[in-house]
């Protein structure tokens, strides 16, 4: 398993694409998590000017909801996690070095578990840029720290990786399937951000959630701040085994398809 | 000898079409043991088969007869059609995922690249590579981990003269070292020039397979007999246009000069006094009958 990963980390570090979407993607998750309480405390006063109540300031920096408010947000890039992941593997077919790889003895059930400790690394790598932001702006923001506050969310995070891993699981079968990038890259950016939300909405009752991107997106949901309080509405407070439940067995389809695919193919 | 590589009515369909027919082929170490056939004729999918990436419909081939176990592959060096690599990554870097794969150390690939000739150019980008030094670096990346059989399919396939020498030199070399070598090309000069055996191979039929010096001979060859064998081989060995005299149950097979014929002979013998019972010139049937394949694949 160490050498699949030094063998993965050695091709994609060599690829200079990769570094230049790493460093997109952090800054622009710093640029929106550093500024978002200030954006948010700007409608919010801005919309509150006619209310006869004043509208309290939100802080989303403070521990533990931190954990919860940022992940929830950073949760919306993971199409650039998706990115990184479909270049990574439909470069292997377009310089058909997945079938030079076999050729130099990897089996083709080292090359399927070579993708996915892949996506379990960068889904590391999103969830270290993450948690380091969190630290950084719960720390400076928590008034009073002890280690109930500071770890009352913790499990978010966790929740978070998990939810990039599922979602890159959901990449990684679009690429191996069509194999060429910017083709898995469109398909799988109008199943998301069209097809599945358009579903979720047409289908009745709670079926939706059972789509593949719609309960990805479950496992994370909107945070139950004082914000939403004040409007009355309860939302997620901790991450429902239900939503893990569907996404897992999405996950495990996904997964199961790349390797059928692989073991059976004629590379 | 032992066998280095045993298959067994081999067989591969892409839909209607048959691309390898009930292979049976046999290659003993030490072998260079060449796969002859026009462009479409299955040897890139029996190597294909042989390694791995293509899976038979039928059949089945063992490597070093089943000794080395789950291990086979590693022992197999094999670059397939074009060079393939990380374009760009060095060639350094890229022969370290090789290592990697073969789960060898890096310390092989210093020996792999001097043999080929690229430790100079070892951390240049793959990409800025002359065809001739991708393959070259394809064969080196094949030798890591000192594999008993190599495998190469058409090495010399778009290479300028210069390049195609070095690649049968480098060929040789390793031969030299004792490795089997299995080439697969379209090319009758290259697999007589380079080949100690062949099988020669069309639709994905074998159609013969044996000793390159028999099968690909570019001599004459005469059967003969007369009354008194003892003096007619007498006298054949003492003819400047006979080369060599096998005996072949009741006759003798002289292999005579491309330059000279069987009428030529025929002349001189009964000079000397020899007159033959029989004398047969051997059709070369499978060189003429290959050339003419291959003849219309190029029209």
């Amino acid at each position: 398993m160490i050498r699949l990963l030094q063998i993965e980390i050695k091709k994609a570090l060599g690829f200079r694409a990769i570094w230049w979407l790493g460093l997109l993607y952090f800054a622009v998750i710093a640029t929106m998590l550093f500024g978002v309480e200030a954006f948010i405390n700007e409608v919010v006063t801005d919309a509150g000017k006619n209310l006869p109540i004043s509208i309290p300031g939100v802080s989303l920096y403070s521990f533990p909801g931190v954990w919860h408010n940022l992940t929830f947000l950073a949760s919306f890039l993971k199409i650039f996690m998706a990115i990184i992941s479909i270049i990574l593997i439909t470069n292997e077919f377009s310089y058909k070095t997945i079938k030079q790889q076999v050729l130099h003895g990897l089996t083709r059930y080292e090359l399927f578990w070579s993708k996915v400790i892949l996506n379990l690394t960068i889904s590391f790598f999103a969830t270290a840029v993450i948690a380091t932001i969190i630290l950084i702006l719960g720390f400076r923001n928590t008034e009073e720290i002890t280690w109930a506050v500071f770890s009352g969310k913790f499990s978010f995070l966790i929740a978070y990786f998990y939810e990039v891993f599922a979602y890159l699981s959901f990449a990684f079968m679009i690429a191996t399937l069509v194999h060429r990038s910017g083709f898995a890259i469109g398909i799988l950016m109008l199943y998301a951000f069209i097809i599945d939300p358009v579903l979720d909405y047409k289908i009745p009752n709670d079926w939706g959630d059972f789509l593949p991107v719609t309960s990805i997106g479950h496992i994370i949901q909107l945070p139950n701040s004082q914000l939403m309080k004040l409007f009355g509405i309860e939302f997620q407070t901790i991450v429902a085994i239900r939503d893990i439940l569907i996404s897992g067995s999405w996950v495990i389809i996904f997964n199961s398809v790349v390797f059928w695919y692989l073991k059976k193919k004629d590379l | 000898m032992s066998i280095i590589l045993e298959t067994k009515s081999l067989t591969k369909h892409y839909g209607k079409l048959i691309a390898v027919n009930a292979l049976d082929m046999t290659i003993k170490k030490g072998e260079v043991f060449g796969v002859l056939g026009p462009n479409g004729s299955g040897k890139t999918t029996t190597l294909g088969m042989i390694l791995g990436v293509t899976h038979p419909k039928s059949g089945s081939f063992n490597w070093f007869e089943g000794k080395h176990g789950n291990n086979t592959r590693t022992k197999v060096g094999a670059i397939i059609e074009s060079p393939i690599f990380y374009p760009y990554m060095t060639a350094l870097d890229n022969l370290k995922i090789v290592a990697k794969i073969k789960k060898q150390d890096y310390s092989d690939i210093e020996r792999v690249l001097r043999l080929v000739e690229l430790w100079d150019r070892r951390k240049s980008p793959f990409k800025t590579f002359s065809l001739g030094m991708k393959q070259r670096l394809a064969i080196a990346a094949a030798l890591v981990g000192n594999p008993e059989a190599l495998i190469l399919d058409e090495p010399t396939n778009g290479l300028d003269p210069q390049g195609i020498a070095e690649i049968r030199n480098l060929i040789k070399k390793i031969s030299g070292e004792g490795v089997t070598i299995i080439l697969a090309s379209h090319l009758l000069d290259e697999v007589q020039k380079v080949c100690t055996h062949v099988m020669i191979m069309q639709k994905g039929n074998k159609l013969a397979a044996g000793r390159v010096d028999e099968i690909l001979s570019d001599k004459h060859l005469l059967e003969l007999k007369a009354d008194d064998m003892g003096v007619l081989k007498q006298v054949l060995s003492e003819i400047p246009m006979v080369e060599n005299i096998k005996e072949d149950r009741d006759k003798l097979i002289a292999e005579i000069k491309a330059d000279s014929n069987a009428e030529d002979l025929n002349k001189i013998l009964s000079k000397k006094g020899i007159y033959l019972s029989h004398l047969l010139a051997k059709e070369k049937s499978l060189e003429k009958f290959f050339l003419e394949i291959t003849n219309k694949n190029h029209d």
